[in-house]
């Protein structure tokens, strides 16, 4: 590193001011867009119906936040996905957790056959209508278990746990089995703790998944709307048509309330993404999935 | 001699497996409880409807009347439903919808997270380039729920972006509601959702470039650009050329989340997707035609696996990395 500290003094490098001074630019542009559609939402939200809202809100007014808050279905739709992401997420990241520790063995007989096994699941599919017969059939459609079982497998979190216990030193296990630990011991007083940046972030990315899913609800739970989550409660809210003859200020406000629904619902996500961005920085993620 | 020798070797060989693998199911005979929780999950809700796929070889089977077994047993074998499937004008135009969809997808968009991480290496300031990162990786974390209500403000007949367009003289466009709008409005919001993630994995192949490369195309004078175009991408070619083999791997794939929070009656014709319409005719509102959306289930499924497969092969073979 000293050496090429010492050609840098040496031969004048040309720096590009203009370059970098575009490029900052460009990217506080791009940066901004993705921002920009926020503000809108929140003027929105405490904005009056029918003004051209921007990035400011027009007519001042906390009635759509209070429709949101007095809205009874809003409240338990919100706590369904409370409950399906918390439950979903611990039975999903344990059940990956586990089938991963025991493939991440490299003398386990039959490693190759059980991953084939599992990416099968992740390349083919039966289709909607047979994943609905079978959820049917076992008495599962219209109840909170077809959000979640259907969810359990996610053969990506698997690969990326294993290869993650494959990268841990051999000697942590084999310590632990000659003080006669057993597997169940080993797995989570041993290796669950060092493993936790790992499993943390894969909880964190299990949970988003969780809590922004809506196909499930929508595929299994059929017109059992005291079961719908948040995301397909918003969803069926934007789809609908305000009934034209009674129209009341709740429908006027349609989009203004859908805009504070919104940003009720990211609210756990805006809390969780500064803990996202400091997986990525540690490169948890990025690059950990190979063969 | 030499034929009997190998296969006594072979002989030895295999019952050194047959060693190996005993004393391997031996060692790690506890251990196999912890995987039975993900491969029954996996059999329940994966294999068992793969079972399922012969519904697609039956008349719409009346799932409403009977239980699952009866009703499948009295329907009976035919092909129609693929016959339907290749001559009905109607799916073919979704299908045809799907691949255009998803080609305008990779087409516009692909480019873009390349770009955007070049840009973001090139940031030596580290407080500011991890400021943009997280503005920019926010809008993957959010539902398609969340960004259709968002863009269905943003291009409302009242908001920003008709204001602006009014303002400078033009007609209001109802976006969300015009067929002709529908495909171009479905590339910019995925663009807007997943370019700054994908990037992710471009900034990570720059970081790993060798800097000497840039510190003798410095002494030599080179430009900025001159440096991006002659080192920069050669460099992480591989990377781009992997992750758009696998990206044509999904093509199939039009994004099913995203389409149907957009689509509306007015839109249906130039949106319906495989996926949407599987969706409406198998588990909708109106008649299910259980059969028919199976087998249109199906297609999509084989030609996505054929697609994926290939590849995952090409990748692997070619570059040593692939999905799996």
């Amino acid at each position: 590193m000293k050496k090429i500290k010492i050609s840098k003094s040496r031969y004048k490098i040309k720096e590009s001011p203009v370059f970098h001074a575009v490029n900052y630019v460009l990217l506080t542009i791009i940066g901004l867009l993705c921002l920009l559609p926020f503000l809108n939402v929140i003027a929105m939200a405490l904005s009056t119906a029918n003004l051209k809202v921007d990035f400011w809100p027009r007519g001042f007014t906390w009635f759509n936040f209070a429709t949101v808050f007095k809205d009874v279905n809003f409240f338990r739709a919100l706590g369904i996905s409370i409950l399906v992401t918390a439950f979903g997420t611990a039975l999903s990241v344990l059940c990956m957790y586990m089938a991963a520790y025991v493939l991440s063995k490299q003398d386990f007989p039959l490693r190759k056959g059980v991953m084939i096994f599992f990416i099968i699941v992740m390349i083919f599919s039966g289709g909607m209508v047979p994943n609905y017969i079978v959820v049917n059939s076992l008495g599962l459609t219209r109840t909170v278990w077809s959000m979640i079982f259907p969810s359990v497998v996610q053969v990506y979190n698997l690969i990326l746990i294993k290869s993650y216990l494959e990268g841990l030193p051999k000697e942590l296990e084999e310590s632990a089995k000659i003080d006669g630990a057993s597997n169940l011991r080993i797995m989570f007083k041993v290796i669950l703790p060092v493993s936790k940046p790992c499993i943390a972030s894969v909880c964190l990315f299990t949970a988003v998944t969780l809590w922004n899913n809506y196909t499930n609800a929508l595929m299994y739970l059929g017109t059992e709307e005291s079961l719908y989550p948040l995301s397909l409660y918003i969803l069926n809210h934007i789809h609908s048509t305000p009934d034209p003859i009674n129209f009341t200020q709740v429908d006027i406000q349609k989009s203004n309330i859908e805009s504070a629904m919104i940003l009720v619902s990211i609210l756990p996500i805006l809390i969780a993404y500064p803990f996202v961005l400091k997986f990525f920085a540690k490169g948890v993620t990025v690059g950990s999935v190979k063969g | 001699m030499s034929a009997n020798n190998k296969a006594v070797k072979n002989n030895l060989a295999l019952r050194q497996g047959l060693r190996n693998f005993r004393s391997g199911v031996r060692k790690n005979k506890s251990l196999i409880p912890f995987l039975i929780p993900a491969m029954v999950f996996a059999l329940v809700f994966s294999y068992l409807p793969m079972i399922g796929i012969l519904i697609a070889f039956k008349d719409n089977p009346n799932f409403g009347r009977y239980d699952v077994f009866e009703a499948f047993s009295r329907a009976s074998w035919t092909l129609d439903n693929f016959r339907i499937l290749f001559s009905d004008p109607e799916i073919l135009k979704y299908i045809g919808n799907t691949m255009i969809i998803s080609v305008m997808k990779i087409v516009i968009l692909f480019p873009l997270p390349i770009i955007l991480a070049v840009m973001i290496s090139e940031v030596k300031n580290k407080t500011f380039s991890k400021i943009i990162q997280g503005m920019v990786f926010l809008p993957h974390f959010l539902s398609w729920v969340v960004i259709t209500g968002i863009f269905n403000n943003l291009l409302d007949l009242y908001g920003p972006i008709n204001n602006m367009i009014t303002s400078m003289g033009g007609d209001s466009i109802y976006f969300m509601g015009e067929a002709g709008w529908f495909r171009p409005l479905v590339v910019i919001l995925s663009g807007w959702k997943e370019i700054g993630y994908s990037s992710i994995v471009y900034v990570s192949a720059i970081t790993a470039i060798d800097s000497s490369l840039y510190e003798a195309a410095q002494i030599d004078g080179a430009s900025k650009l001159k440096q991006i175009w002659k080192i920069t991408i050669p460099q992480i070619l591989p990377t781009i050329i992997v992750m758009l083999i696998i990206r044509i791997g999904y093509l199939m794939d039009a994004g099913f989340e995203q389409v149907y929070t957009m689509l509306n009656p007015y839109t249906r014709e130039t949106g319906e997707i495989i996926g949407t319409y599987v969706y409406r005719l198998g588990l909708g509102t109106g008649t299910r035609d259980y059969g028919l959306s199976t087998a249109v289930g199906l297609f999509n499924g084989v030609i996505s696996l054929i697609l994926i497969l290939g590849a995952n092969f090409i990748s692997k073979k070619k570059f040593g990395t692939g999905i799996w």
